[in-house]
């Protein structure tokens, strides 16, 4: 799953990409308006975490410009703005949530969660195609009576795949939902990740298409 | 002793009327004495006149009746015909005619003597007791409606000082039930001339006074949120610090929480700083310059050689100011920390001690990328950081310097550096062996 961040405060930007990193989010990091802009338009991300107070281009411009497109992605502002009118300013232009600096990194975690489940159509918090399930807060995987622990990549991994059961992603696909734009992705990273899955939930667990790539089966 | 417009309009006003009242009252007391007593003597001839036509007429012989005939006090005359030399006891021999006051009897006597034909007199007398009483009611009469009118006219001065220092009254009432957090200027409708430029000077003072209250507001909101900053980087950070799963990451994240607490720390400090330049006392202490100047470069060495930046000092000339040390050290420590904090490493800072005329010039010379020349005035502003700035910096550097240079009385500019790219941060102030 993959965030885009902007924010300019170089500090906070920094441990917030630590923290989203270690809730298994593949995190891109940008400090102005303008570099938002450019990443929204090339690249797919998840969701966005935008500071109001930007340099070059202010996030509320950044937020209509986004929406003007008819980008559904969720955004959730990250601002130390408190007052009334910037809240609701923001809300109404196309921001799904509004988060007041200092924040709980916690809360932080559970509305990126939410915003992400919501914009999937779902309203359970678990991902399930009825087979396996996934529990984002947990990073617990089930299936039948045994449940495992998922590393932080397994989970980007599997959570990618159970978003859209049915549906075939091909490695740089996956690739992209895991990792982060300065990471650096080993070759066969993404076959390392499905052996660990496989070996933990089962080998059916996640099908192989030759050729196309790798997706989990839709609920019966 | 408190000075009341109000009371000493009234008591000198009331005080100007009773005088001239009283004066008034004088003479038309003393005009209506002299005016009876003229009465008095006219009705005296008056009666000679009747008593000489009707002796010619008649004959008359009237008898010497000192006592009067009725018992009418006040209308008691004396009316004789005197045949030749005769005369009463109380009358002096050789009267002239005419009229005379007589002290000489038992009791003091207005008389008129007028000759008639055939050597006769008559004499026409009355007591002066009785034409003085008269005299004196009569004038007594012309004081009353002055002192009726007295009290009365006391009491419309109070009341109309009173109504003309109305205005005034109400101002102050309006002044005092002013917010004090936001005054608003007094209305300078039915406001008397005199008092209009009074308001318009309260009014300018009042509008300084919002001015400065709002630029405090706007410091305290600007400070409010830029304390969230810090916070938020400390809270995020802990918390990173308290999921690391190695040795490795928990010593990175430490790192970093760290850092957090060092700006957070500074931000304390420069807000600190910044109220104390702001209500410090000004303290007079002969500075010496190079001396400070030499401990804030030792001070700032070690960050200097941690970011690889040539930190020197030029002492071109020595000069010597007054003032506090402390808010010297703050302006040039200030300037010293944004040069090593903004420039790339591999720069070079300069801090050159020069004079010019009667003034000492301290420069802070760097070699970093500069301050366009739109920017070089806001930047002062607190709070406020050039678009790209690294956000660590508390944004308050300059306006401490800035404040605590105007303490010493001297000023900060920022220039472009004459060679090559770089800024220079000037200080100037009066030396104080000028003459």
């Amino acid at each position: 799953m993959r965030i885009l961040l902007v924010e300019d405060d170089p500090m906070i930007g920094e441990a917030v990409a630590v923290a989203l990193k270690d809730a298994a989010y593949a995190v891109d990091w940008v400090r102005d308006g303008a570099s938002a802009t450019l990443a929204l338009d090339n690249a797919e991300h998840q969701a966005v975490l935008l500071d109001l107070g930007l340099p070059k281009r202010s996030g509320a411009e950044v937020l209509s410009r986004l929406r003007g497109q008819d980008n559904r992605v969720p955004v959730i502002i990250i601002s130390a703005r408190d007052a009334v009118e910037d809240r609701i300013k923001a809300l109404d232009l196309g921001a799904d949530d509004y988060l007041l600096k200092p924040f709980d990194v916690e809360e932080l975690l559970a509305r990126l969660r939410a915003v992400i489940r919501r914009r999937g159509g779902q309203a359970a918090p678990v991902l399930s195609n009825g087979i396996v399930s996934l529990d984002p807060v947990t990073h617990e995987a089930r299936r039948g009576d045994s449940a495992h622990l998922l590393s932080a990549r397994e989970f980007a991994l599997l959570q990618a795949l159970l978003l859209r059961p049915g549906a075939i992603l091909t490695r740089s696909e996956l690739e992209e939902r895991i990792y982060g734009w300065n990471e650096e992705i080993e070759s066969n990273a993404v076959d390392f990740l499905i052996h660990g899955v496989r070996r933990k939930l089962g080998p059916d667990t996640i099908k192989n298409v030759r050729g196309a790539g790798w997706m989990v089966e839709k609920p019966a | 002793m408190r000075r009341s417009l109000q009371r000493r309009l009234s008591l000198t006003l009331a005080f100007a009327i009773v005088l001239t009242g009283l004066i008034a009252a004088v003479t038309s007391f003393g005009l209506g004495y002299f005016e009876a007593q003229e009465l008095q003597d006219d009705s005296l001839r008056q009666i000679a006149a009747l008593v000489a036509r009707r002796a010619a007429d008649a004959g008359f012989k009237g008898a010497p009746s000192p006592d009067g005939a009725s018992g009418d006090n006040e209308s008691r005359v004396v009316v004789m015909r005197l045949p030749g030399d005769a005369r009463p006891a109380w009358l002096p021999e050789n009267i002239l005619p005419g009229f005379h006051t007589l002290d000489d009897g038992p009791e003091r006597m207005r008389v008129l003597v007028r000759r008639l034909p055939q050597n006769a007199r008559i004499v026409v007398a009355q007591p002066t007791d009785l034409r003085n009483e008269i005299a004196l009611n009569s004038a007594l009469r012309t004081l009353v409606p002055l002192i009726l009118l007295l009290p009365l006219l006391a009491w419309l001065t109070a009341r109309i000082v009173a109504t003309e220092l109305a205005p005034v009254r109400r101002m102050a009432h309006r002044l005092d039930g002013q917010a004090p957090d936001r005054p608003a200027a007094l209305s300078e409708t039915d406001v008397p001339d005199e008092i209009v430029s009074f308001v318009h000077a309260i009014n300018r003072l009042l509008e300084r006074v919002s001015q400065l209250m709002n630029e405090q507001r706007r410091f305290i909101a600007d400070a409010a949120h830029e304390l969230r900053s810090p916070l938020t980087a400390l809270s995020i950070q802990a918390q990173n610090l308290e999921n690391a799963e190695s040795r490795e990451a928990s010593k990175d994240r430490l790192t970093a929480l760290r850092a957090g607490i060092d700006r957070a720390q500074r931000l304390a400090d420069q807000l600190l700083s910044l109220a104390k330049t702001q209500t410090g006392t000004t303290e007079q202490a002969m500075i010496d310059v190079s001396a400070i100047v030499r401990e804030l470069i030792a001070e700032y060495l070690p960050v200097a050689e941690a970011r690889g930046i040539d930190l020197g000092m030029e002492e071109v000339a020595k000069p010597s100011l007054s003032g506090s040390p402390d808010a010297l050290r703050l302006i040039l420590g200030n300037a010293l920390d944004n040069a090593l904090r903004y420039i790339p490493s591999g720069g070079e800072v300069t801090v050159r001690l020069t004079a010019e005329g009667d003034d000492a010039v301290i420069e802070v010379a760097d070699t970093g990328p500069g301050i366009p020349a739109s920017e070089r005035t806001r930047v002062f502003d607190p709070f406020y950081r050039l678009e790209g700035s690294s956000g660590n910096g508390s944004g308050l550097g300059l306006a401490i310097a800035r404040d605590a240079a105007s303490r010493l009385g001297g000023s900060v500019i920022l220039q472009d550096r004459p060679e090559g790219t770089g800024l220079v941060f000037r200080y100037r102030q009066r030396r104080a062996d000028a003459n």
